[in-house]
């Protein structure tokens, strides 16, 4: 059974579907437009969690060690891996860059993702320390977001009304922890879509 | 009794967490393990995908493959360069031996310091026939008696199981030990390089495909991820472990493996 979180947490990402005033445009990416998106850290919405448990079938699983693939990244992750590459390479300061460990941490964890056929993520930028991957679930009632940092992996699930779950994840226990959350909000086969965010790092709520 | 011969050796070695060092370069890491530059060296493209490193050794191919996520040191045949199209195999079994003892040498002497998690050896043994009935047969034939596996003219045919062990060379480490049998239609694409330069019009040769049937038993010895990294010394004894059960599991088979003097200890 999972383990029930006691613990509530600010939670420095929060993302709008409607647009921001003050945000901007941004077109550094393959051409493709994006919406820069600070916001404010709130406590709006937080909700102490309860306890509770579920239980989700994830998959059956064998013991065997898979083969790796050769072939060339295409597609999402193809992009995802570009956009991380990309972001180490920002000068000093620029809200894009991020540190050298974070970004071996960031594609550790998607490359697991990736073994696992886990849907690719959305990237969203959150300051030089760590970066936010994201999925929305098919119907677009959840929002799973993994903070991924240098050391530490936190996950968090949020429907429009209130953050359902916060939980630490090892990264021991990599990617089986993060296939069952991405299953157990349900991510939908048409979530294949990588769009990059940038959000304000939780030290930069002043911005607004 | 059918012939069996090897047709891929691989070491795969698991990091339990993103790389504080960074993980060395496919060919740092074929140099640390041969001791000379590699043939051919492919760079990753993208930061998922694997830098990959390969050279000849012998009558086989040996390639280095880092990941973020994994490492594997993969030894299979070198093509075969002949004018009849053969399913290229490692005739030689006791330098697949030598070579993947010379790959856990490297590990013992540290050429792999990043945190490891996991460890696993592969070894897949092939015996080509000429069609799906008498490679059942082949396959059939070194089952296990009491498993009871009868089929003859069925297709696509695999059978798995796992029995696993507690090692003895790493106390406690829960190994996974799967054996597979299956019968596998394998293809393999011969491409004809021009020498020179192709003069304008010149018709270019198209690739010639030839499919093989062939018996397969392969062995897949893996520990269950450990959540306190595996010293390096710990990571090669796991795998001579793997091995000699590897070797045991074939001699109690009665495989009659093509090159292996059996002059391994077990």
């Amino acid at each position: 059974m999972p383990n029930r979180t006691d613990k509530v947490y600010l939670q420095a990402v929060m993302v709008s579907s409607e647009p921001e005033e003050g945000g901007a445009l941004d077109s550094r990416w393959t051409g493709q437009a994006y919406r820069i998106a600070p916001r404010q850290s709130t406590t709006s919405g937080l909700a102490a969690t309860t306890a509770q448990s579920e239980s989700a079938i994830v998959r059956h699983m064998f013991s065997n060690v898979p083969v790796i693939g050769y072939r060339e990244l295409s597609g999402d992750y193809g992009e995802l891996g570009q956009a991380l590459s990309e972001m180490t390479q920002f000068e000093q300061g620029d809200e894009w860059k991020i540190e050298p460990p974070v970004y071996e941490a960031a594609r550790y964890v998607a490359g697991q993702l990736m073994a696992k056929d886990v849907p690719p993520p959305r990237l969203f930028n959150h300051g030089p320390k760590s970066v936010v991957f994201n999925w929305t679930s098919s119907n677009n009632d959840k929002n799973l977001y993994l903070t991924v940092s240098a050391d530490k992996i936190s996950a968090l699930i949020s429907s429009p009304a209130r953050i359902e779950r916060r939980v630490e994840i090892d990264y021991s226990k990599l990617p089986n922890a993060i296939y069952a959350l991405s299953a157990s909000i349900e991510l939908g086969a048409d979530d294949r879509q990588i769009i990059l965010f940038v959000t304000g790092a939780a030290s930069a709520s002043s911005r607004r | 009794m059918a012939e069996w011969s090897a047709f891929v050796g691989r070491l795969t070695l698991f990091p339990s967490a993103p790389a504080v060092i960074p993980l060395p370069s496919a060919p740092e890491l074929y140099r640390r393990i041969w001791g000379s530059d590699p043939d051919n060296f492919q760079k990753a493209q993208n930061p998922l995908s694997a830098d990959v490193a390969q050279g000849k050794r012998g009558l086989m191919v040996a390639h280095c493959v880092v990941h973020p996520t994994r490492i594997d040191l993969n030894l299979g045949p070198a093509p075969d360069s002949g004018p009849t199209m053969n399913l290229p195999l490692i005739v030689n079994r006791n330098g697949l031996h030598a070579e993947m003892e010379r790959m856990m040498s490297a590990l013992d002497s540290g050429g792999i310091v990043n945190p490891i998690s996991r460890v696993a050896l592969y070894l897949q043994l092939l015996s080509p026939q000429p069609n799906s009935v008498k490679a059942n047969e082949a396959v059939t034939s070194i089952i296990p008696v009491e498993y009871g596996v009868k089929i003859s003219n069925e297709e696509d045919f695999i059978f798995q199981i796992n029995k696993p062990y507690v090692s003895k060379a790493v106390l406690g480490t829960r190994m996974n030990c799967i054996t597979k049998w299956s019968v596998e239609r394998i293809q393999v694409v011969s491409i004809t390089l021009a020498g020179g330069s192709v003069p304008h019009g010149a018709q270019v040769p198209s690739p010639q495909t030839t499919e093989f049937v062939a018996g397969s038993m392969s062995f897949d010895v893996n520990n269950l991820p450990v959540s306190v990294p595996l010293p390096y010394v710990q990571q090669a004894a796991l795998l001579r472990e793997a091995r000699a059960v590897v070797n045991r599991i074939e001699q109690e088979t009665g495989l009659n493996s093509k090159g292996f003097s059996n002059a391994e200890p077990n």
